[in-house]
């Protein structure tokens, strides 16, 4: 990289855009030669998986129609769900405040810098669906249809353009709200977003009749100028240029627009001091586990960011849960289990920012507590979310099965204990910031914690079936807690 | 008659990390009633000693006494007696003031009729009063001190201790800072506190004690450290003689 870094001409875009990519490369885990391999499996996979879907389909090649309303929706599609990862990003632009304040101060145009970090951004909003897509393309290619080619560089136009418009209404946010309220305004937007893609995407099995009377529709549309982006995929010369010099005109805008928005007040919000805001009048009195109790929902209560990101975590797992315990039907233990997965969900998330991230850990190791009072004022601010969503799925069941509304809760709180243990056990301390990065480095806990809540679900639907499977399916998430216990890290104290 | 019991009594104190001995073989003593001073070069072992003290570290081998009382074997009593204020602020931004305070008398037991006047007090001595009531998140660092050394004294410590508790302080919060140690060892209390500033050090501390490499290299009044050396030897001076040597 540093050689690479040489040959660019210093302070130029790609010099900085090379600059970034070596931090942030360094920033990752890992070694040089495991990096090196990772370029390359990412490099090889979609060629190898283009030839081989050539190579299985090559007697009887099931070529795509290539309809324009299709491409064009998927399109559409993506540019959504990719405004929605680009709107994530762009706010995070100015996290590393310092190293952006050290090149503003350099004599280099700001538009450049943001260039820079704008390439970033759309650089890891497309690489994702470049991946999904490139093998697509390339057996195209193969069966004949070189037009076909050209999709990659519309994949990437749409990436430009998504990341062209996550700058823009970023920018006109702050102007409208102010950092802070745009940020959450960002947020809740981010979620509504990322929510109808996602029940979009589940369009085929909530309403398979709408959504083929939608694809019918698309089918038998007229040909118009939106079309340009499907036709660019096609390979046709024209709205290809088209849809590549819109994208980079837009970029070229955006990247104006937010370098004015960058000299003039930090990106990053949390550098602002922030609007003063009134309090309740404190209550003094009560015992330890009260006023930890207390002040751990507090806390909780108090940050919408994290509020935001929980609640698009539930949002994203409802249409997900619902396929898996509804099968197509709605029945009082089938929502049982679902609560139970959904509430130790929450409960999972919550134990960590009070259990993991806690501000101040040595104030409360230095407080004259007793053994474990600590823990259990926090562990009962973490449950108690949870076991109110599940009561409120609860009160809807009671009257349709009282005894799955009875066994819910205890389940629930079964799966919020026992997830929050893990997260006791495995997770180290860290700022509550790292919330939505905490697994990034333990797939592992990632995957038992899927396995245990969903082991517990299990257990809640086979006791209302009523079957003796379900005490089999106990040995699961008890084995499992067992394991982590046992293989937990140990402090070096 | 008995001698009177110190504030702190540290005996072959121990603590290593990694294969790295932080502190070895540590005695302290620290009187009742007065400000002291430790002071030592940056990793001398200051911060490690302290934490051990107030229980944040379990020592490898040792003694400690907080008035009388043994931290080792009962550190939820030695616990109540102290008051711990590193130079990072230990709060929580989303809380006021007013919360704050209210959420150190719960941890510390005190009942809300006398932690409420004093936490008034405390707002009102230390310029906080008109802010009471919001977050603490747009503080500046100044105010963030200020409102951690109202938490720290609003369970009335007799053992105040200070890791570099004018880091980042303009010169009136300083000036706040020192005048409430000095008030609170009129009223009775002993603070220990670390510093690089050797002009506080100097100016606000009965005894001084220098540590190097995890031992004490010097300990006693300034005339009493000063002896042997030219009249007007100045702390720094003292200091740099012994935390180098």
């Amino acid at each position: 990289m540093s050689s690479l870094i040489a040959l660019a001409r210093p302070a130029s875009l790609p010099w900085l855009v090379l600059h970034d990519v070596r931090v942030k490369a360094r920033g990752r885990e890992g070694g040089r030669v495991g990096r090196m391999i990772a370029i390359g499996v990412l490099a090889i996979l979609p060629v190898i998986g283009g030839a081989a879907m050539a190579w299985r389909t090559r007697a009887a090649p099931m070529l795509p129609v290539g309809s324009l309303g299709y491409v064009g929706a998927v399109l559409a599609g993506m540019l959504l769900v990719m405004l929605s990862s680009a709107y994530a990003h762009v706010l995070r632009l100015g996290r590393d405040r310092g190293e952006l304040e050290l090149l503003l101060t350099a004599p280099v145009p700001v538009t450049r810098v943001v260039a820079a970090r704008v390439a970033g951004v759309q650089a890891i909003v497309a690489l994702p669906f470049l991946m999904l897509s490139a093998p697509f393309f390339l057996f195209c290619a193969l069966m004949g249809r070189g037009g076909w080619l050209a999709g990659p560089l519309v994949v990437i136009a749409v990436a430009v353009t998504a990341t062209a418009l996550a700058l823009l209404i970023a920018t006109g946010l702050d102007r409208l709200l102010g950092p802070r309220r745009a940020k959450l305004a960002a947020q809740v937007a981010g979620i509504i977003l990322a929510a109808t893609v996602f029940g979009l995407g589940q369009a085929p099995n909530f309403a398979p009749d709408w959504f083929d009377a939608q694809l019918k529709l698309l089918s038998h549309r007229p040909s118009a100028p939106l079309d340009w982006p499907a036709q660019a995929v096609f390979g046709q010369p024209l709205p290809l240029i088209a849809v590549l010099g819109l994208a980079f005109a837009a970029a070229a805008l955006s990247a104006r627009v937010a370098a004015g928005r960058l000299e003039a007040a930090p990106v990053d919000s949390d550098a602002l001091p922030a609007t003063p805001k009134q309090g309740r009048r404190a209550r003094f009195g009560g015992s330890a586990f009260k006023v930890l109790y207390g002040k751990e929902l507090k806390l909780l209560g108090r940050d919408p960011e994290l509020i935001s990101q929980i609640g698009q975590q539930l949002v994203f797992m409802v249409p997900i849960l619902a396929l898996i315990f509804t099968d197509g039907q709605i029945t009082p233990q089938r929502l049982a289990a679902a609560g139970v997965f959904l509430g130790g969900t929450l409960a999972s998330s919550l134990a960590w920012l009070v259990l993991c991230a806690e501000d101040a850990p040595d104030l409360i190791a230095a407080a004259p507590l007793r053994r474990g009072v600590a823990t259990r004022a926090k562990l009962a601010a973490a449950l108690t979310p949870p076991m109110l969503l599940v009561s409120a799925l609860a009160l809807l069941v009671l009257f349709r099965s009282p005894i799955a509304a009875a066994l819910m809760l205890p389940m629930a709180l079964l799966a919020g204990l026992a997830s929050a243990a893990m997260q006791a056990w495995t997770q180290p301390p860290a700022r509550r910031s790292a919330f939505r990065k905490r697994y990034r480095s333990s797939l592992l806990m990632a995957l038992g914690e899927f396995i245990l809540l969903g082991s517990l679900a299990a257990v809640t639907r086979l006791l209302l079936v009523p079957s003796w499977w379900a005490l089999a399916a106990f040995a699961v998430p008890a084995l499992l807690l067992a394991g982590v216990w046992w293989f937990r890290p140990r402090p070096a104290e | 008659m008995h001698a009177p019991i110190p504030a702190l009594h540290i005996r072959g104190l121990a603590k290593a990390f990694e294969g790295f001995q932080a502190v070895k073989d540590l005695d302290l003593l620290v009187p009742a009633g007065q400000i002291y001073a430790l002071l030592g070069p940056n990793g001398a072992g200051k911060t490690t000693t302290l934490r051990m003290v107030t229980g944040l570290a379990r020592p490898d081998a040792g003694e400690i006494s907080v008035f009388g009382v043994d931290a080792l074997a009962d550190p939820i009593e030695a616990k109540r007696l102290i008051a711990w204020l590193p130079d990072e602020p230990l709060l929580y931004d989303k809380l006021t003031p007013n919360e704050y305070l209210a959420f150190i008398a719960g941890l510390w037991g005190v009942p809300a009729a006398e932690a409420e006047p004093r936490a008034e007090a405390l707002l009102q001595r230390l310029t906080l009063w008109d802010k009471r009531d919001i977050r603490c998140e747009g503080f500046s660092r100044g105010m963030k001190q200020k409102v951690a050394l109202a938490g720290a004294l609003i369970h009335s410590p007799r053992l105040l201790i200070l890791d570099e508790p004018l880091t980042g302080l303009d010169a009136a919060a300083a000036r706040a800072v020192k005048d409430i140690l000095l008030e609170h060892v009129a009223a009775g209390g002993t603070v220990i506190l670390t510093t690089h500033i050797l002009e506080v050090a100097e100016r606000i501390a009965q005894r001084i004690g220098i540590i190097r490499a995890g031992r004490l290299v010097a300990e006693g009044t300034m005339a009493e450290l000063a002896v042997g050396r030219a009249e007007g030897t100045t702390l720094e001076q003292l200091f740099l003689e012994l935390a180098d040597a």
